[in-house]
């Protein structure tokens, strides 16, 4: 396993010369290409048969499904928290600027107007209406300011963050839904980008976060679960997980393996069985 | 017999969605026995279909999904957005990647949005139509459309081994219009179709790919059965599906059906049923269609192995 933190904080562009811009991130996320480990066949059907072995034992309703992405299961050991909608904060508008930002980049290689140009992505999409409408409401001192940190955060994007290959096959927003116990259970995730073709037999693709807030322990629990949903959708794990920070331009990266995943379907487990013992 | 699942950890995925495409027939419906089953469908639903207005009811998935799972479709009208936009856009997008080595679905997508709002603003496209809704939208919401067209395409040019098809159709979403009865249409959709090689003057065999949102659900044989009993109908085509896959690529799930006298009726018995179902003064949804074109396997091989 590799855990390691790179890219400091680096506020102006790279100078102009053979370095491309963001090489070095780029080096984070892909890594050496012959290094990727070789997929176990075996590795996909031993997790999903052990989560459904462990969810089997639960009280579980067919007809009632849980759907249980990250933030429920990271919430599942601590006290619960009012399950309605989730109110919009300075935080969270700035982190769903930013995850539109960061996606129309990588789909057009361009940002316009940072404000304008993400306002209209959420407002396209009517589940973001509330984020539009908070953001619309600022005081204008406020709305100053959540411009400023828009504005700042996209100038570290297009100083740090790389120009990926189309070959790479970058996806945004990928949805994943995956069904356990006969439909009792759905795990469920949106991965900000995945990049790399399908596994031919070598681990080939890589799930990468995207965070406009500061660095924080669950981050790569978050990843975790994506890389254990991804092996159980594609039979193939990822060869790595990362976190770009779209404040710091920094990038978090962990390269997966048997151990993480067999990690991650015991956290699961344990936070189901809290989950469905408080219902 | 639901169905075959395909095992979910078989690696390539493309290979093995292809395998099962590709495979010859196990068994091929005699012609009397899809002349029986189209005219005991057109008859059952003639008289479904009494007292329907004269709005043409369109049955699609959803409607089978919904006998059973109780939902409303609410009968709104139709709104473009990135999810309604994505297939239509996807389409197109793959058919040009599979027919220029080299293209990305990215800049596939990203070219045909180009197209489609250019052709609008050159006075190409009526109002209502995708070009328009494009050529209205703000670079950021594009944007979005794009991204999720480009999943999309990524998803079904990387779903199968296309250099091993032959004359394979990219994309099919046609109203078939039942004889004899005027006011039900079915949706025909797939993703791919496979024939076998033969006699191209007779009616050949072919295998349907479909792929789907989400997960597979409980109706899942009969939506599938529904894209197979469409075909039947339909007086245009020349082939007669005898297996069609479903795929689902955010859940991983595939599903291969054959198709027999017994999946053909039980899908025309709940087709008439949602036609009975339907309100009397239903009005109709509409939806981009887009018509198949083939794209011949000489044009369409790409090697994705370079792309990681």
């Amino acid at each position: 396993m590799t855990n390691r933190l790179v890219e400091e904080v680096r506020p102006d562009p790279l100078p102009p010369g053979p370095t491309a811009p963001g090489r070095d991130v780029l080096q984070a996320l892909r890594g050496d290409p012959a290094r990727r480990p070789l997929v176990d066949p075996a590795l996909a059907g031993g997790l999903r048969e052990w989560l459904e072995d462990g969810l089997s034992e639960l009280r579980l309703e067919p007809s009632h499904p849980l759907i249980l992405d990250k933030k429920t299961l990271r919430e599942a050991h601590s006290v619960p928290r009012n399950q309605g909608a989730q109110e919009v904060t300075h935080a969270i508008a700035v982190g769903l600027i930013m995850d539109a930002l960061f996606r129309q980049l990588v789909t057009i290689g361009r940002i316009h107007d940072p404000m304008e140009d993400g306002l209209e992505a959420l407002r396209i999409d009517p589940r973001r209406a509330d984020a539009v409408t908070f953001i619309e409401s600022l005081a204008p001192r406020d709305r100053t300011d959540f411009e400023d940190e828009v504005e700042t955060q996209v100038a570290i994007i297009l100083s740090r963050w790389p120009r990926l290959s189309p070959g790479w096959l970058p996806r945004t927003q990928e949805r994943i839904a995956i069904p356990l116990v006969g439909g009792a259970i759905v795990l469920v995730g949106i991965v900000d980008l995945l990049i790399g073709a399908p596994s031919r037999g070598r681990a080939s693709v890589e799930v990468i976060d995207v965070k406009s807030g500061r660095p924080r322990l669950d981050d790569r629990e978050d990843l975790r679960y994506y890389a254990l949903l991804e092996t159980l959708r594609s039979g193939a794990p990822p060869f790595r997980v990362a976190t770009f920070y779209t404040r710091t331009g920094q990038v978090d990266f962990e390269d997966i393996d048997d151990e993480v995943l067999t990690c991650t379907v015991r956290s699961v487990l344990s936070a189901v069985e809290q989950l469905v013992g408080r219902t | 017999m639901v169905g075959t699942s395909l095992s979910p950890v078989v690696l390539p995925k493309a290979a093995a969605l292809t395998d099962a495409l590709v495979a010859p027939p196990s068994a091929m419906l005699a012609d009397e026995v899809v002349l029986g089953v189209r005219k005991a469908f057109v008859d059952a639903l003639r008289a479904a279909a009494e007292g329907l207005g004269a709005d043409r009811l369109m049955i699609d998935a959803f409607r089978i999904r919904a006998l059973t799972e109780e939902t409303s479709r609410g009968e709104q009208p139709f709104r473009w957005s990135p999810q309604a936009a994505r297939r239509s856009i996807g389409i197109e997008a793959a058919r040009a990647c599979l027919a220029r080595a080299g293209l990305t679905p990215l800049a596939a997508a990203n070219d045909e949005v180009d197209r489609l709002v250019l052709s609008h603003e050159q006075g190409g496209s009526a109002a209502g139509t995708l070009g328009e809704w494009l050529a209205q939208l703000h670079v950021g919401a594009r944007a979005v459309v794009i991204a999720e067209a480009a999943g999309w395409t990524s998803q079904l040019v990387s779903a199968l081994e296309w250099e091993r098809l032959v004359e394979p159709v990219v994309g099919a979403n046609r109203r078939v219009v039942v004889p004899d009865v005027p006011n039900v249409a079915l949706r025909m959709r797939f993703e791919a179709a496979h024939r076998s090689s033969g006699d191209a003057a007779k009616k050949r065999p072919a295998a349907l790919f479909l792929m789907l949102p989400g997960r597979p659900a409980s109706t899942v044989r009969l939506e599938l059965g529904l894209a197979a009993l469409a075909v039947v109908v339909d007086a245009r085509t020349r082939a007669t599906p005898h297996r069609v896959i479903g795929w689902w690529p955010q859940s991983g799930r595939a599903l291969v059906v054959p198709v027999d006298e017994v999946l053909l009726r039980e899908t025309a018995g709940r087709v008439v049923a949602a036609v009975q179902r339907a309100p009397r003064s239903g009005a109709p949804t509409s939806a981009p269609m887009e018509h198949q074109r083939p794209v011949h396997p000489q044009v369409a091989s790409r090697d994705l192995r370079a792309a990681s």
